[in-house]
Formats: structure tokens, sequence, C-alpha cells
């Protein structure tokens, strides 16, 4: 090679090589003088969940099931490479849950249980999806389905009272005939929830403290003693698991001036007991007051299990008063909210109205007064998709027509299903009415 | 100008490629680290970020460069200052292998060498931890297991683990601190870590928790549960809340008496813990927990402000079988996390964590803490917390010394990690401190006197009072004393005290316990005092006596209470159940015939009058948690039979807890029991004495058990035996684990297996008769100490077997016609030793073999009378049926036929069994003199 090539790649790796230097210490005096600039750069290159969260929020919504399968096998194909405990796993997990779920209402339980065997293998411990294989193979013949049953009865003996694992038992045994057992599984899990609770201070600002745990005391009514500090004028109790019931509670103030005093506490909607008050509290012992016997108030998350609809179906089946009292609870403990407001009204801000509930042979029918006609009404379910077909809506078959928007919605022929962990459905009475009555079908 | 110019141009090279390719490095490295530990996974709770992992990295760099370029290494530390060493070999395949899909590639095991023993061992190794800090940077905690038979340090498995000083808390000291409190905890050390020659660094030393743990701990075997719901143990689908999901908890060591995955100790608990607190609720928690290890784990969690045990992780409990309790396990406490640099500005410790639900609960417990304060107090005002900070600043120097060489510390940087190490025994120093002012004020007390000769007592803060001394204007005399309380439930509740009286004063000895409530707060939560009320009644004090002064006792001393002006009405307790120890019930007097159908507990302390017959009906046990006095006559003996003759087997008599201490049997008889096997109570005997000190059975007969092993069966207990007879034993005689024995003048006939069976046990047997037993007269086992004196061992497969680091020493006794003499070797792999047996002055006739002993054990038969040599060679048979074909290292020493000693003075009590010196030394004096054997 000539001197003067030789000499120029020269100059010209000394010319790189200072380059990267300098580079290098400009990384560096950035590095310590602006560890915020590189925070955004960081929050830049971290886009990856927040896109895969979004295609899969895109993937769920829309109305065509077929659409639907496909946009989540879309995004579940982005994340083959992904592993369990990695950030972009619980992604993966709901797409396949979504998958598996979908196949099984559209009755292929073949691709139901390919999806929740994909489920099973991409994280062992994944009980819900074990528990949901195991439901769908326990229903063939032979060593398989024994295998699959002996499972599905490990399983809840290591959590009789997980809601996931005794649903999928229960409706086994029920697709076994075995409707006293099944029975005998969910009366066994309706156990008093624990009276743990953390509760968490606040100065009536909107900010909250720090909770802390606290065991409920007595029988009858149930007590949570507390001190109050005194820039404390609002406090939030919330159970460790919810209850199907909402007790009366009170706040009971006593003050080492001699003062007592009794402030009204009220549950909110997910699941919280709120008590705000202005008056200072100087350091008194106040007490929580519930209503309820602790033995009385059962998990609604088990309770619910009793509006599967196979388990309903057997329910009516079966007339079991006891568990027809269990739905009841469970319904009674994350209730059916309507919202409503003439056309063009706000329905935000419309006061949320609780449904009463008539559980007929074969249907369960949902009612509400509202305190005025209205046309526009937004239905706001508990997240646990239990009331699944809505068939009639105000003495006329539901008709998809009706929607305005909704979450996930399935439509079927003799109805619509509202599906996904938040769902809710507005829609539009061709005329104005005080009186709203669904029908739901399991 | 130019040329200088040209000639920086031209060698520019020497400076900047070096730092291009520090630069590549750099960013390659914190690029790679924070793609795999911070955008695919979440580090959570360890906070990573872009900027953090690019100083770190940069700092480690440089450190690396600094390390190569310094002469010296961590040989030149004196040893006397450095950690001890583990050297590790691993190949590069298998290095290669862990490494190449972090963290699953890292959870195979591979193969590695260890040095310890005579040399190099296999071994299996692979990383272990959760959290990034454990797999994600250079140093990597690992997992070792050694070969089966095989102990590294007495540890078959143990953890490498990442230190996690300073940045996540501290192990290693703060589970010194637990062992010194009492607490079971792995043991745990630093170590420097060699890998294939080369120095990796600082790690701890943590042994894996297992049956081992407990046996260190001087526990039986027993269920060890461990709750974990964060990261791999986490389940969809199933609550995090551990104590909501007993059935995830997985078994670290079980108790094999039980079909395996039994759960039941740990159910009845998380089902209690789910209730709401009442006065039973809490009864009953006294019941599964023991109440005063409980105490010590909150008093071990003050005072290394240790928060690790919550909701959803880091439980390790152990249920004893044998005294019914719970007790808490220590393992990973991070110790004092929010004290070291860093952490921001000082706050005081927090003396009432409660970060779950029994800790909830166990705020509450009247009994718990008590025992709580008690620690404390006994911990921060003795000698023992100068020498932990001793410790501190011992161990702390030789980290020094070791962090300066290790080449992957964390952080890098030196600033913090010199920091901490400079401030960790200032701060422990200062929790301690601050800890010992508070528990160490005076109790804070107001008094008045509502009436009737009582004196209301008013006590708040954090101190409970020890007793109160009420000083009256004139003498009085009152014949005894009482506390009352209220209640949560409203119940008045009130226990006899004890109490003395001293003219005008009257002293009242009684711990009355404050009680708090949580305090919720914007800031970190708390729990603060509530006033509680007593009232103290002194029966035969006119109503009218006036009290002059009321002064409150406490470790600080005796102070004056001051005089309530206005006295509130009298309020229940609110944050405070079990205040007192609930009172016994009157003393129970059986006589005549008492009929026993089922399990029957008895609370009261019972005297049972001679000629008493306890006729026990099929399945039928009685236990006794109080003192039991049953002394019959010679005439008229106290009889524990079944009901019927031809009936199925009586359960069992169990004597058990530190309430019955003191119990007495005297010319009893038992015969026809078995045992009792319950979910959370299991009686192997058809005689259980459980738990008690200074029980003494004497003249007593036991015979015909069935079903169940032992006829009489002794545990974590004191008891003295003489003149029993046990015979026809359907295994063992007389099972003794964990407790100490003293066994005279008795008799061990034709039991299947053993007459005595020592487990860990110390045991001064004398002048005692082991008559045509199965197997072995005296089974020495699992570190055992035992002197027999003048005993016969006359027919027994073997007179006496030693194993498992067991030391039995045998004087003036005679051996007559047994299988085999003696045998000592190392039965269970847990032992790094066989057992030690030395005969002494006995005389060895009619044997079918002499003594044996394999290579971990030694058995010395010294001036003794036998004229039949040893075996060179014989076969060890095992439990499991193998046998194996041993040399015999077994001696005799100084041995000749006929009954003369060899001239010598007396020998001197022996060396190795030093445990039993107070119980038995005087006893080996008396015994010595004479002829060889039994016959003086």
């Amino acid at each position: 090679m000539r001197r003067k090539t030789v000499r120029l790649l020269a100059n010209v790796g000394r010319a790189v090589a200072l380059s990267g230097c300098l580079l290098g210490g400009a990384v560096a005096l950035l590095w310590r003088t602006a560890p915020d600039l590189v925070a955004t750069i960081e929050r830049d290159l971290r886009t990856g969940p927040a896109d895969v969260a979004a295609d899969l929020q895109r993937a769920r919504a829309g109305h065509d099931p077929v659409a639907r399968e496909s946009a989540l096998r879309a995004v579940l194909a982005q994340l083959t490479a992904v592993r369990a405990g990695q950030r972009l796993a619980p992604f993966a997990v709901e797409c396949r849950r979504q998958l598996a779920m979908a196949a099984a209402r559209r009755g292929d339980l073949a691709v139901a249980m390919a999806c929740w065997r994909e489920a099973v293998a991409f994280d062992p411990l994944d009980a819900e999806a074990a528990a949901n294989l195991a439901e769908l193979e326990s229903t063939g013949d032979g060593a398989g389905a024994a295998a699959a049953a002996e499972r599905l009865a490990a399983l809840l003996a290591m959590a009789p009272t997980s809601a996931t694992i005794v649903a999928a038992n229960v409706r086994a045994l029920l697709r076994d005939g075995k409707v006293d057992p099944a029975i005998a599984v969910l009366r066994a899990a309706m156990v008093p929830a624990p009276q743990t609770w953390s509760v968490a201070a606040g100065t009536g600002s909107g900010e909250l403290g720090t909770p802390m745990l606290v065991a409920a005391a007595g029988t009858s009514p149930l007590r949570l003693p507390l001190l109050l500090a005194d820039a404390t004028r609002h406090l939030r109790f919330v159970p460790a698991v919810a209850f199907a019931a909402r007790p009366a509670a009170v706040l009971r103030c006593s003050f080492p001036d001699g003062r007592a005093a009794t402030v009204p506490a009220a549950w909110t909607a997910d699941g919280a007991i709120e008590v705000s008050w202005t008056e200072p509290a100087s350091g008194g012992l106040v007490e929580l007051e519930i209503a309820a016997d602790a033995a009385s108030l059962v998990r609604v998350d088990v309770a619910w299990v009793a509006l599967d609809p196979l388990v309903d179906r057997a329910v009516r089946a079966a007339a079991r008063d006891d568990l027809r009292r269990i739905r009841a609870m469970a319904l009674a403990g994350e209730p059916l909210r309507l919202r409503a407001a003439a056309t063009g009204g706000d329905l935000v801000a419309a006061p949320a109205l609780v449904a009463g509930f008539e559980f007929g042979d074969t249907t369960t029918t949902a009612t509400w007064r509202l305190p005025r006609a209205a046309t526009e009404l937004r239905f706001e379910l508990p997240g646990r998709n239990a009331l699944h077909r809505w068939t009639r809506l105000a003495d006329a078959p539901f008709a998809p027509a009706d929607i305005v928007a909704s979450g996930d919605v399935v439509v079927h022929a003799d109805g619509i299903e509202v599906v996904g962990p938040q769902p809710w459905l507005q829609v539009r009475l061709r005329e104005p009415r005080d009186h709203v009555v669904v029908e739901l079908l399991p | 100008m130019s040329r200088r110019l040209l000639a920086l141009w031209r060698w520019s090279w020497i400076v900047t490629v070096p730092g291009l390719l520090f630069f590549v490095a750099w960013a390659r490295s914190t690029w790679s680290q924070w793609r795999a530990l911070v955008r695919d996974v979440d580090p959570a709770p360890v906070a990573l970020d872009l900027h953090g992992l690019g100083c770190e990295r940069g700092a480690a760099m440089l450190r690396h460069l600094r390390l190569a370029a310094t002469p010296g290494n961590l040989a030149d530390v004196p040893p006397a200052e450095q950690l001890r060493s583990v050297q590790l070999f691993v190949g590069d395949s298998e290095i290669d292998e862990l490494d190449a899909d972090l963290p699953e590639s890292g959870r195979s095991w591979v193969k590695a060498l260890l040095m310890h023993g005579a040399g190099l061992r296999e071994v299996k190794l692979r990383y272990r931890g959760d959290l990034v800090t454990h797999w994600g940077f250079a140093k990597k905690s690992m997992r070792v297991r050694t070969a089966e038979t095989e102990l590294f340090s007495g540890m078959r498995e143990f953890q490498l683990n990442v230190p996690r000083f300073p940045l996540l808390g501290e192990n290693v000291l703060a589970s010194r601190l637990a062992r010194e409190l009492g607490l079971i905890t792995p043991r745990c050390e630093y170590v420097n870590v060699f890998r294939n020659g080369h120095f990796c660094g600082v790690f701890e030393c943590t042994e894996q928790l297992d049956e081992g743990t407990l046996r260190a701990h001087d526990r039986m075997p027993g269920d060890l549960y461990a709750g974990e719901a964060l990261g791999r143990d986490r389940r969809r689908g199933i609550t995090d809340a551990v104590f909501d999901a007993p059935g995830t908890w997985e078994k670290l060591a079980e108790n094999n008496h039980y079909p395996v995955g039994s759960r039941a100790p740990l159910e009845a608990l998380c089902a209690l813990l789910a209730e709401p607190q009442t006065e039973d609720a809490h009864a009953r928690l006294l019941q599964l927990v023991d109440a005063d290890a409980f105490g010590r784990f909150l008093a071990f969690e003050a005072l290394a402000q240790s928060a690790q045990c919550t909701e959803t992780h880091d439980w390790r409990l152990f249920w004893d079988p044998w005294r019914c309790r719970f007790e808490p396990v220590v393992q990973d406490p991070a110790g004092w996390r929010d004290r070291l640099p860093g952490r921001g500005e000082y706050v005081p410790p927090v003396l009432h964590a409660t970060q779950s639900r029994l800790h909830a609960w166990l705020a509450a417990n009247g009994a718990v803490l008590a025992a709580r304060h008690e620690a404390l107090a006994t911990f921060l005002g003795s000698e023992r917390r100068g020498h932990f900070l001793a410790e501190i600043d011992a161990t702390v120097a030789k980290l020094r010394h070791a962090f300066a060489y290790d080449p992957n510390v964390r952080p890098a940087a030196g600033g913090t990690l010199a920091a901490s190490l400079d401030s960790l025994r200032a701060n422990v120093g200062q929790v301690f401190g601050d800890l010992a002012r508070t528990i160490g004020a005076a109790p804070r007390v107001e008094w008045a006197t509502p009436g009737g000769g009582d004196v209301a007592l008013r006590v708040d803060g954090d101190v409970p009072v020890d007793g109160v001394v009420i000083r009256f204007a004139a003498p009085v005399h009152p014949q005894r004393a009482a506390v009352g309380w209220w209640t949560f439930d409203r119940d008045r509740r009130s226990v006899d005290v004890a109490m003395h009286a001293d003219g005008a004063e009257v002293h009242v000895s009684i711990r009355l316990p404050v009680q708090t409530l949580p305090q919720p707060l914007l800031g970190a939560a708390t729990r603060r005092s509530l006033p509680l009320q007593y009232e103290v009644h002194l029966a035969g004090v006119p109503g009218d006596a006036v009290v002059e002064s009321v002064a409150v006792v406490h470790r600080g001393g005796r102070t004056p209470a001051p005089r309530a002006a206005a006295w509130p009405a009298l309020a229940p307790a609110t944050g405070l159940f079990a205040a007192l120890p609930t009172a016994r019930p009157a003393a129970e007097t059986w006589r005549g015939e008492v009929v026993v159908a089922e399990r029957r507990e008895v609370l009261a302390d019972v005297r049972i009058e001679p000629g008493t017959v306890v006729r026990l009906q099929p399945k039928a046990s009685l236990v006794f948690r109080g003192r039991v006095f049953a002394e019959g006559e010679a005439d008229r003996k106290i009889r524990f039979e079944p009901f019927a003759a031809d009936q199925d087997p009586w359960g069992t008599v169990c004597i058990e807890g530190a309430a019955s201490s003191g119990s007495r049997l005297r010319h009893c008889e038992f015969r026809g029991g078995s045992g009792l096997k319950e979910p959370l109570l299991e009686c192997c005997s058809m005689v259980s004495l459980h738990n008690c000190r200074s029980v003494l059975v004497a003249d007593c007969t036991f015979r015909d058990n069935h079903q169940y092993d032992d006829v009489v069966h002794v545990m974590y207990a004191q008891v003295e035996f003489e003149r029993v007879r046990l015979e026809g034993a359907r295994a063992d005689a007389l099972d003794c684990d964990i407790s100490e024995v003293v066994i005279r003048d008795s008799d061990f006939v034709r039991s299947v297996n053993d007459g005595v069976d020592l487990m860990t046990t110390k045991a001064l047997i004398e002048n005692c008769r082991f008559v045509d037993n199965g197997d072995k007269g005296v089974s020495v086992g699992e570190g055992s100490v035992a002197l027999v004196l003048r005993s016969t061992f006359d027919g027994c497969g073997k007179g006496l077997e030693g194993k498992d680091g067991s030391v039995a020493h045998v004087l003036h006794s005679d051996l007559r016609r047994c299988r085999k003499v003696a045998n000592a070797y190392k039965k269970n792999w847990r032992y790094d030793a066989g057992g030690t047996l030395v005969l002494q002055r006995c005389v060895l006739d009619g044997n079918h073999a002499m003594p044996t002993a394999d290579t971990w054990s030694q058995v010395v038969v010294q001036d003794c009378a036998t004229t039949a040599g040893l075996a060179a060679e014989y076969d060890q048979e095992y439990v499991d049926g193998t046998s194996t074909r041993m040399q015999n290292t077994a001696r005799l020493v100084e041995c000749s036929a006929g009954p003369d000693v060899a001239p010598k003075g007396p020998p001197e009590f022996p060396a190795g069994l030093a445990p039993l010196r107070g119980l038995a030394a005087a006893a080996w004096q008396a015994a010595i003199g004479g002829k060889r054997g039994v016959q003086r």
C-alpha cells in the first residue's frame, strides 16, 4: 500500500479515536450534569410496553369477534420472545387468556385448551390458566381426564377460596353431572372474608398517607379502633378481600376532653369505606363500627361463582335457596349501576343508581326506578362478567343498534354480552322512561 | 509550534484509542445491562435506571483498572483479619451454560468442585434469587449442594449471596443478633469466594433452611413452613396475601409422622388470623404461637429495624409438634435498611411495626408484648449489647479489607461503601440507644382511689409496669391481692397476684402491659399508646384506709406515680387482649374410681390420692397442663388402666407445658395405653412428659403399651426416674429427646428395641438393670451425653450403642450375655462424627461379640475384666437394612481377667462429659472404688 494511503488511514483512525473520545467525554459530562435529560432519553427508549398496551387495547375493542381474535393473535405474535417475569409478560398472559375465553365462548374447546396449555407452559405458576386447562381436559374420557380432575382437585386443596379455581372445579363437577359435590365445593369456599383492613389517613385534600394494616376486633358489630393525628380529616378503610355485602358503618369518636361524636361512613364503588369530617381530631380515639357479624361477610369474588352461567343453571334446576341467597349477596356486594339522563344530558355527572334484582326460573331481571324520565342510559357493570346476555331492555329485545358506546361487547343472536375487566354500556332508548328493566340470561 | 501539534496529533492514539475503547465498552455494557435489567424486566423493588447503571458501570470499570494496576491482593491481609474463604472450581462451559440466558439459564444445576475437608469435593451449583441484584451483575448469588453424605461446615446445602449491605440492608450481623436473642436462624457469615483461583468478592454464606437448622437449635424435626408470594413465587389467580393461602406455603422440613403436605397447624393459624380479634381468639392464638419466641422476634425486629416479614413474603414458621406451638425463623432480615447513608434524615426507630396481620395481632397480645419488653430490656441492659457492637467492629474491619480487593463490589464507587462501613456501628448504636431510652424510661402511671379499698391505675406510654408499691397512712394487713381490668368485650377480669405487706407498704408484683393502637399518618404510620386502666384490690384492707402514695416498679427502679386530678370513667381495653395471664382453675382432687371416656384436657393442678384407679376407655387420653401430684403408697398404688379387660388400648397420659413443672408420680402403675395423634398434638407413647421441668417419677411401673413405639417419652423436659420398672415395651421403653434425665435404681426389661433411647439428651444412669432388651440396653444418639454408673446389661442385643456426636462413659458396670457388648458408628450423615463410648472398670462376660467402632467413632475399653479380643473387621448394619464391612477401631487398654483394677489412681471426671458435670460429678466420685463391675 502506498505511503500516502497508509498515512491517510492512520489519520482517519486518529480522527475516529479522537472523535470517540470527545463523544465519550460529552456523554460523561451529560451523565454527570444532566441526569434529568438522561431520564428523558430513557423514557423515550422505553416505549415498548406502552405500544403493546395500546395494541392490546385496540385488539380488544370492537364488536366483531373474528376481528378481535385476529388482532389478539397479531399482538401475541409480537411477544413470542417474551418470558415470564419480563415487563411484557402480562400482555402475553392477557392475550392468551382472551383468546382462550373467546374460543370457549364459541365452543371451540380444542383451541381454548391449546391457549391455556400455552399459558401454563409460559408460566407454570399461573394457577388460573392451570385451573381452566384442567377444567377443559377433565371433560373428556380416559386417563387424561382423570389426571386433569386430580390436578383440579389439587389446585382446590391449595387454594380453596380462590374464585377462579373454585369456579373451575364447580363447573367441572357440574359438567360431570355431580351437582351436590359441586355445590358442596362452592359452599365450602364461602368462608368469611379475613378481617384485615388497610387504613389510610388524609387531610381532606385528596392525598392519602401510607396505608397501615389493622385487624378488626369484636363480633357484632365489628370494630376498628384507631388513634387520630390532629391533621386527619379523612379515613379510608379497605378490606383485604371485598365482601359480598355493604353493611352500615359509622365512625364513633371520643376525645380526651370528653367530647363524643358519630360520623356516618359510606361505601365507595370500589368496595372501601370512607369517612370525612371538618373539625380537628385532637388526637382522639375513633372506632369504625360495622354493623355486621364477621361470619356473614363472605368473599364477594367466590360468591360471584354462583352467577357463572353453568352454576346458575344448576342452581335454578336444583332450586337451592342457599345459593339464591349467595347470588343476591354477590350482586349486593358489587352492584350493577345505572346513570341516566335526558337526551343531551350529562351522564357522567348523573348519580349512580343501584339495581334491584329478581331471580326468575330462567332469567334474572334488574330493575331501576329513575327520579325522572331519561333516554340516555349508561350501565356500569361489576368487573366479573357474570351477567351475561342482555336479552331485553325496556320491554323490547335488546338490539345492538341501541348501543351508543360500550366497553368490550360480544353480539349474539339472542342478545349481547358485555365482557372485559371494566365492562360498561351506553344505550339510547327510543322513548323516555322512568322505569328501566333489563332481562339477563345466563 | 506546528511541529509540536503534529507530534501531538501523531501520538494522540496512545490516549484516544484506550479512551475510545473504554467508552465503547462502557456504552455496550451499560446498554446491555439496561436492556436486560430495566427494559425487559421490572427490577422493582430494586431502583434501577439508565443514569444509575451508567454511573455504576463507569465506576466498576475504573475500579477494575485500578485493582489491576495496584500491587497487592487479599493474600497481603493478615489471616486473623480475613474472612473465611470458599474455593469453588467451575468449568468455563458450565459458567457459559449458567450465563447463557439469564435469569432462566441460571436455575439449572451444573457440576462444580468445592474445597473442603480433605480436598476437592464434587458439588452442584446454580444461581439463585429473583431480584436483579442476585443475577444481573458480575457478582451472582449461588446455591451450592454437596454430595448426599457430605457436609461443608456442617451444611448440606448453602447459599453464597451477593451481600445486601449496603444497598438493601444488612443480613449477617442482623442474623447474628437474631441468634443472640435465641431465635432460630440459619447460619450466616461473610466469606471471600474464589472461583477457579480468582477472587470473586465478598459474599454472604447462608445455610439453606432445612431440618439441619432445626437440629442445630435443639429442636425436634417438625414442619418448617415458608410463606412467599413475590417474584417467582407469585401464583397468578391466587392471592398474594400468604396468610390467606396456607396451601401455597412451601414445607422446607417435615414431620414425617404426618402425611406429606399436611399443614393442619398452619391452616389453624391462618383461619384464626382471618377472624376478628376477641379475648377468646387471643387465648387460642396463645395456644398456637410461642408467646416468648414471638416476643423475642418483635424485639429483634425493633433492634434490627427489620421489616421484611410482610403480608406477601419472607415468613418462615416452625411448628414444634411437641410443644404444639409456632416459632418464628429469621431469614434474610435486611437489618437497618433505612439507617444506611443516603436514606435521608435519621428517624427514631420504630418499636411497633405492623406490616402483616400477624404483626397486628401480636401487637395487641399482652403475653407477647410482655415477652418483647423482657427481651429488649434484657438485651439492651446487659453487656450483650456491648459485645454485639464490638462484633460489628470486628466484622467491619474484616469487610474493609475484603471490599478493598473485591473486584465486583456494589456500589463500585467507593464513597458509599466506605461511608456505610464507617457508619454501620454508629447507626446500630444509635438505634440501640434510642430504644434503650424508650423502654428504660419510667412507666407513665397515674393513680386514684375509686373507693372500697381499691387503687386504680392508669398506665400509658411504651413501658409496662413491673409492680406497684402502695403506701397507706397506717399499717395494713391484706390477705391477698388481685388485679382487675375490663377487656375489649367489656368483661371484667381479675387475677390473683403475688404481694407482701411491710407495715404500711404493700408490694404487689404484677406486670401491667400497655396498649397501643394504630395511628395512620400522612407519612409512615405507627402505633401510639392509649392509657389502660387496672384496679388493684387488696382483700382485708378496710375500705376507709387512706392511700398516701403509689410508686411503680420498673427495671430502672421505683418511681412515684402522680395522683390523678380527675379520673375519667373506667374504660375497657381497646387495643390489648390477653393483658394478664388467665387465672388457673381451682385445683382438683381425684379419688376412688375416675373414668375417662375420651380426650380430656385438665388445666388445673390435680392431686390424685393413693388407691385411686383411673380407668380409661378405648382411645381415651388425659392431657395435664397443670401440675400432677399422683402420689400413691406402696400398698395403695394409683393405677392407670383400661376401663374393661379386653378393650382396645387407651391413648396416653400426657403431662405437658411449663405449668406442669414440678409434677410428681409416685407408686403409680400404667398399663394398656398406646399414644395419641391429632393434627396439632402428637404423643407417641403411653406416658408423655413434654416441655416441663423438675418432674419426679418414682416407684412406678409401666407395661403393656400398644400400637405406638414408646412406653414413656420425655421431650424438652427435665425428669428424675427412681425405682421405676418398664417392661415389655413394643419398641423403646424410655425415649428421651432434647432433655435432661436422671435414672436411678430402675429396671428396663424385655423391650423389643431399646431400654433407654437418648437423643440430644443429658443423662445420668445409676444402678440400673437392662435385661433382655432386643436391641440396645442404652442407645446414646445425636449429640447426647450420658454417664452410666454401676449398672447391669444382661442379655441385650447390644449393651450400649453410641452414634452421631454422642459421648457416653460407663463406669463400674457389668455387661453380660449380650450379643455384642457395645458399638459406635456414624448413623446420620448430618453429623461429622460418630459416637464415643468409654467403658471403664467394667466386667465383660459371656458376650457373643466384643465392642466395635467405625472410622468416625471411638470405643475404648479401659481397665475392664475381659480376656476376649477385638475383631479386626465387622459388618456395620444400617436402618435401611444395608450393611458395610468396616475396620474395627475399638481399643482395649489395660484390660485383664479378674476383678482387680489396674494399679492406678481414681479416674478423673471425663472431659467429654463436661456438659454433665453439674449433674453427675458427685455421682462419679461416689461410684469410684472397689473391684471392677457392679459389685463394690
